[in-house]
């Protein structure tokens, strides 16, 4: 349990952390180049975030033949993690996109 | 000493980077701004070169000089007479109407009357050009001298 935890706020703080940090380095260049960094900013946050999400679970492919795998072998509880790990993925990909956005979102 | 060496340039890099990211989200707001700022007078920028070249080809068309009026002096006493004479050659510069005053030819306008013979229903005359102001205006100041000596059915 401890474990899937573990593994469970790495994925999350991994999409969080390429998200964030995907954002700011990759607005140097807007920086650079005399364009807008926070309208870059938030452009990248959104463009990497299925990126990052799918990135911190380790590869989409290998995580669904899990899911598929567990399904069919009734292993409802890998199926379980599996999904966890998905969630947790996208919600720290989420909450970077959101924190960059609370940042820099140009409309405000 | 070359990990020393690899552990410096990385944190050198690293503190290049962060420092950038840093120093973009300090600076991020104005530079948002003003590149806001430069598409809009750019744009307004398009939009006065549009609106001034519209002004500057209505001014060209507005400042075309054109023949809009033909006046004819002849120097005959009788006033019918005159009146004809006058009437034909306004007929023979009609065609000068409308026409860019640029584009005219003085010497080309002057000979359209000069040395032409023009008849009335009771004379003839020969008609040389005394005098020409080209403008919007013409005005041709003509001598019509009488020709008695060929009678018409000679021709």
């Amino acid at each position: 349990m401890e474990r899937f935890l573990a593994k469970l706020l790495y994925m999350f703080l991994t999409a969080l952390g390429m998200i964030i940090g995907g954002s700011l380095i990759g607005s140097v260049s807007a920086g650079v180049t005399g364009h807008g960094p926070f309208k870059t900013m938030c452009e990248l946050a959104r463009d990497l975030k299925i990126w990052a999400a799918v990135a911190a679970i380790g590869g989409s492919f290998t995580s669904l033949q899990t899911l598929e795998s567990g399904l069919l072998e009734g292993e409802i509880k890998t199926v379980i993690k599996q999904l966890g790990y998905i969630f947790s993925a996208f919600a720290g990909a989420h909450i970077g996109y959101l924190l960059i956005l609370a940042l820099a979102d140009t409309k405000k | 000493m070359i990990s020393r060496l690899k552990f410096i340039i990385a944190g050198f890099i690293l503190g290049f980077l962060v420092g950038a990211a840093t120093l973009n989200l300090i600076l991020g707001r104005h530079l948002d701004n003003a590149e806001l700022e430069i598409k809009k007078l750019r744009s307004d920028l398009a939009d006065q070169y549009e609106k001034t070249t519209l002004l500057e080809e209505k001014l060209a068309v507005r400042q075309k000089l054109t023949v809009d009026e033909i006046m004819v002096n002849a120097n005959l006493e009788d006033e019918f007479e005159k009146l004809e004479v006058e009437s034909t050659a306004k007929k023979l510069l009609k065609v000068l109407k409308g026409k860019e005053l640029k584009e005219l030819d003085p010497t080309l306008v002057i000979n359209i009357l000069d040395r032409r013979i023009v008849e009335t229903p009771e004379h003839k005359y020969r008609i040389t050009v005394k005098g020409t102001l080209i403008s919007e205006r013409i005005i041709m100041y003509i001598d019509a001298e009488e020709i008695k000596d060929v009678p018409l059915g000679n021709f």
